[in-house]
Order: structure tokens, then C-alpha cells, then sequence
């Protein structure tokens, strides 16, 4: 399948955003309906959950970063420099995650 | 504190503007100071950095052969990548960690009273569930000093944010949910508190005060100013 690299520079941090919202919003949901105090075995529900969307979230920017390097149109200059963009713009979106969600780790959740 | 020695000599004048009632700066109980004490390591910081790019700005006028030995990429990974990221997440850790310490996760230390503020527009109504149930003051708050307070914090309409800059941060009055903040205020006295989120015209004027009693005197003096009130 070929993608514009245009929007492929864009959904690494698309991608960052919504990851951003939803563990907000789960972090939220899961404080009022008392997710922190259900535990299973060392940690409890709600930070499993936080880190199982964490864990998604990376899995699926590893997986886009791992495409963008697959797509390579020798035909256009133009379109090499984007992809060679994209795939850095997804690298840094991957990074931004590993350290900006990283207190959902150690921080009390509520 | 550790600036305190420091900047007292150096910039007395520079201190005196930054007291006063509504300064966080002029921390009066441990969590204020470890607000301020971020603060002050956030302006050293930015001093180090200003006098660092300063420094290289002059080098580039003044002897423009000294940055040859790195390529304009190498100058561009060490100045964007290497000098900030870490900085940020340093900042980042401290901050979250004192986020950790100021609502109560890595302390242990008793908490001394337990009180109830509810914003309103435009007043704060005071309640002190541990003294009497139906016991309430408004616009002052009664604590006791030398010791941890725990405040439960809500609204009656909008989102209001419940501020004593001298004694804590600020944190939100939300409608429908009770947020709690520790204060702590290390000797008695007066100090002035305020909403810090814009709620209406009211907004500017709802201020309250602060009053923390000696703890021997803490629950009399309650007792005392609500048999003060006539019943209704
Ligand atoms: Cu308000």
C-alpha cells in the first residue's frame, strides 16, 4: 500500500495525541469509578490498563516507523526526503512517548 | 532553602519585592517552600542557559574560528538535542517528584486536622468535620499551625481553584468531586488566600484568610467563634 508521505509525517504524533487523550481519559474514568483500589497481584487494575495502552500505543508507532522505512520511491526525490522525514518524525514520536507517559509507571494515578 | 543566604546578600532590594501576602516566594510552611524552592532552581537554570548562549553569541562575534571544529549538524544535535532534552527531563522528574511529596504519597507525617472549602461564586465556605458537623465559617479558614492539614476542596457551581500561595500550591474546585490538597503553615499567623481560576466577575474579589492558631488553641478558638454566631 502506498501512503502520501505527507501523512505519514503526520500520524506519528496524530497517533502520540490520541494516545495522550485516551490514557487521560482512562486515567479520569478509572480514578471516579475506583479502578486504583482493585488490585491484581503487585499492581493495580488501572495502571495495568494504563500500561497495556502504553505498551499498544508503542507497538503501533514501532509497527508505522517499521513501514515507513519499507516505502522507498527511488522515482522521486521529493518523496525520498519526505520518507526519510516521516521516519524521523516517527522516531521522535516514539521517543515523546517513552518519556512523556512514563509517570503512569510511578506516579499515584489518583 | 538555600537561596535564602545567598540572595539575601546579594540582591536584598530583589527580596523585598518578592514578599508580601499573595507571594509564593515567601514561602511561610514546607510545601509553599518546596514550590518556591523549584521556582529558584528554574530561574538558576534559565540564568545558566542565558549566560551559556550569551557566552557562545559573543565567541561567534568576537572569534569566529572557534565553532569550526563542529559541523553546522553537530551544532544543531548538541544545541537542540543534547543541551535541552536532558535539562527538560530532569525538570520533568524533580517536578513529578515533588508532585509525589506535596499531595502526600511519600510522607508519612500525621495529618493534623482535616477541614472542608467549598468555593462558591464569589466566597469560600469553610467546614471542620473533626471539630462539629454543622460547625462552618466563611471567607476565613481556621487551622491549626506547626502541623499537616488536609483540605477537601469542591464547588458549589463552577470550577473555582482554591490558592494559599504562602502555604501550598493551588488545586481545582470542581463541581461534583472533592479534590484534597495538604497545607501546612510552620507558626501562627494570618495569611491570605485566593481563587486562582477566572470564574466570573465576581472572580478578582474572592479572596479569603487564613487563620492558624497555635495547636493548644486551635479547637477553643473554633469553639468560641461559632458560639459567637448567633443560631438561626
Ligand atoms: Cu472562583
Amino acid at each position: 500500500m502506498r501512503v502520501s508521505p505527507f501523512i505519514q509525517i503526520l500520524t506519528g504524533f496524530i497517533i502520540w495525541s490520541a494516545a495522550f487523550l485516551l490514557l487521560y481519559a482512562t486515567q479520569a474514568t478509572g480514578c471516579h469509578l475506583g479502578w486504583h483500589e482493585l488490585d491484581i497481584g503487585p499492581v493495580s487494575v488501572l495502571r495495568l490498563l494504563l500500561t497495556t495502552i502504553f505498551v499498544l500505543v508503542l507497538a503501533l508507532l514501532g509497527g508505522l516507523f517499521w513501514s515507513a522505512r519499507q516505502v522507498k520511491d527511488r522515482s522521486a526525490d521529493t518523496s525520498e526526503t519526505l520518507t526519510q522525514i516521516a521516519t524521523t518524525v516517527h522516531i521522535a514520536a516514539i521517543v515523546s512517548t517513552l518519556i512523556t507517559f512514563s509517570g503512569l509507571f510511578w506516579l499515584t494515578l489518583c | 532553602m538555600f537561596h535564602r543566604p545567598i540572595l539575601a546578600s546579594v540582591a536584598p532590594l530583589i527580596l523585598a519585592s518578592c514578599s508580601g501576602d499573595l507571594s509564593a516566594l515567601d514561602p511561610a510552611g514546607p510545601y509553599a517552600g518546596a514550590i518556591a524552592d523549584l521556582w529558584w532552581i528554574m530561574l538558576a537554570g534559565a540564568m545558566a542557559i542565558l549566560t551559556l548562549v550569551i557566552v557562545l553569541f559573543g565567541l561567534v562575534l568576537f572569534r569566529p574560528d572557534f565553532g569550526r571544529s563542529l559541523s553546522a549538524k553537530g551544532w544543531m544535535i548538541a544545541g537542540g538535542l543534547f543541551l535541552p532534552v536532558p535539562v527538560l527531563i530532569a525538570l520533568m522528574t524533580y517536578g513529578m517528584a515533588q508532585g509525589e511529596y506535596l499531595i502526600g504519597a511519600w510522607q508519612n507525617e500525621p495529618v493534623m486536622a482535616r477541614v472542608e472549602a467549598r468555593g462558591a461564586m464569589w466566597r469560600w465556605d469553610f467546614r471542620y468535620p473533626d471539630i462539629g458537623a454543622d460547625m462552618s465559617t466563611t471567607e476565613t479558614l481556621h487551622i491549626p499551625a506547626g502541623g499537616v492539614v488536609e483540605v477537601r476542596v469542591t464547588s458549589a457551581d463552577v470550577v473555582h481553584s482554591f490558592w494559599i500561595p504562602r502555604l501550598a500550591g493551588k488545586i481545582d474546585a470542581v463541581p461534583g468531586h472533592e479534590t484534597v490538597l495538604r497545607i501546612k503553615a510552620d507558626v501562627p499567623g494570618r495569611y491570605a488566600g485566593i481563587c486562582a481560576e477566572y470564574c466570573g466577575a465576581g472572580h478578582a474579589g474572592m479572596r479569603f484568610t487564613v487563620e492558624a492558631h497555635a495547636p493548644e488553641t486551635y479547637r477553643q478558638k473554633l469553639n468560641a467563634l461559632t458560639a459567637e454566631v448567633p443560631a438561626s
